[in-house]
């Protein structure tokens, strides 16, 4: 049996995700706001940064995940695809919106699993993808 | 209900009938196109590029001064007036003419919406039952009528209760002053929690119109009967929803109205070309999203009758 992904080291791989994605996100916004360019410009590392979060979510996990050593799977042990990521992404807006309840029901819950993870069905095990 | 398998079953309904997308894509460029074309007739286009030029002076000027404390809109103004910018011209544009002409293309920017908003729900509950899309616009047109109807009926159906309450409120006050404002405050809360009660047992009004072909009337009473006992559910849905409308809202929409506002008041030839590019690519995505959303809202409702049904 898999063993669960707590908590905390979940916490931490989401620190990561934001050094890596968000961050260099948040330089390049700045530099295309301080060149000048098109306003609407400015909206595409953030954009760009959410695709490429879900894009390796649905094959195993986002690259914080990956670094900590667990990976996001669905209930038979599979990677849960580009919809299926996207679905879990969205379900994460009502895991926010209750005070950041559905977040912390990670801590409390058996399968060690959020609001977001029940709606999308999906597991965070410890260990890598598989091959 | 497995609403993870909706979601799922509506990204494939969508990936194989990609033409349910463009009335929503119509109904989201024609209010674009009215909006311009005001600018244009109006004579609004010219007053309102300088206004955002000298705001564009004015956000650069002010870089790293402003503060919680500062009223940025009145020092905005104060700097339209050391600019000499001219109040007198937009007063000259205040014309009947031009009032009649927004009356006019915000009534069919109105109506043209809700026209290809119903045929997009036509579209969907036709690809949903697997049927042929032969005599679309009669039925288009028959749904038309039959969704306006149930608009009527829902706004009697807020408009009503409201009413009364407010002559309530009003007697209270007659009565005493305090009577009439803790009675305000107290049939405000009632109100709100009627709206509340009245959008979840009527929430599933517009899919069984347009899934199960039923009348305005029958629609709503199918809702009302079906979400009995079953709101948690409804509440999810109404989430999963909201969640997709709000992801649509802070990655597409936004970057659409900034491309929009860029677009009719940038000048030089790039800038225009790269928001054009953004605003046909924004609103292919935002088409897309939308009809996502009523795809699901359909699937849900289905999903939900079936689980309804088994008990």
């Amino acid at each position: 049996m898999d063993s669960y992904a707590g908590f905390w080291i979940r916490f931490l791989a989401a620190l990561l995700n934001f050094l890596i994605l968000d961050v260099p996100a948040l330089i390049l916004l700045g530099l295309i706001a301080w060149s000048g360019a098109v306003e609407a410009a400015q909206y595409l590392p953030g954009i760009a940064a959410m695709i490429l979060f879900i894009y390796t979510e649905g094959r195993g996990g986002s690259p914080g995940k990956r670094i900590v050593g667990i990976r996001l799977q669905d209930e038979k042990g599979d990677d849960i695809g580009t919809i299926g990521a996207l679905f879990r992404q969205l379900c994460k807006v009502l895991s926010g919106a209750a005070f950041l309840m559905g977040f912390f029901w990670i801590g409390l819950d058996e399968k060690k699993q959020g609001w977001h993870d029940k709606l999308a069905k999906t597991y965070v095990v410890w260990g890598s993808r598989k091959a | 209900m497995d609403i993870k398998k909706d979601f799922t079953d509506s990204f494939e309904l969508l990936k194989r009938h990609r033409e349910v997308v463009l009335p929503v894509l119509i109904a989201l460029v024609i209010p674009i196109f009215l909006m311009g074309a005001f600018f244009e007739m109006s004579g609004l286009k010219p007053l309102t590029k300088e206004l955002y030029q000298h705001k564009q002076n004015f956000d650069k000027m002010r870089e790293g001064q402003t503060s919680w404390f500062a009223d940025e809109n009145e020092l905005f103004v104060k700097y339209l007036e050391e600019q000499e910018f001219g109040w007198e011209k937009l007063k000259t544009l205040a014309t009947s003419r031009n009032l009649w002409l927004l009356v006019g293309f915000m009534f069919f920017g109105i109506l043209s919406s809700f026209y290809f908003s119903c045929m997009s729900y036509a579209m969907i509950a036709l690809s949903i039952q697997n049927k042929k899309m032969d005599g679309l616009i009669s039925l288009t047109n028959r749904f038309a009528v039959k969704l306006f109807s149930m608009k009527i009926i829902i706004m009697l159906i807020v408009a009503v209760p409201l009413a009364a309450l407010t002559a309530l409120a009003v007697l209270a006050f007659f009565v005493h002053v305090a009577l009439g404002a803790i009675s305000l405050l107290f049939l405000t809360l009632v109100f709100i929690a009627y709206i509340v009660l009245v959008n979840l047992r009527l929430f599933f009004r517009t899919p069984a119109m347009f899934v199960d072909n039923q009348g305005p009337i029958d629609s709503l009473r199918h809702s009302y009967h079906l979400t009995k006992s079953h709101i948690w559910q409804v509440l999810l849905i109404f989430f999963v929803l909201w969640a997709i409308s709000s992801f649509t809202m802070s990655f597409i929409s936004e970057p659409l109205k900034s491309a929009l506002s860029g677009y009719v008041f940038m000048t030089g030839n790039i800038a225009l070309f790269f928001n054009l590019l953004f605003i046909i690519v924004f609103l292919l995505i935002e088409a897309v999203a939308f009809t996502l959303e009523h795809i699901f809202f359909f699937y849900s409702y289905i999903d939900f009758k079936k689980e309804v049904k088994d008990g």
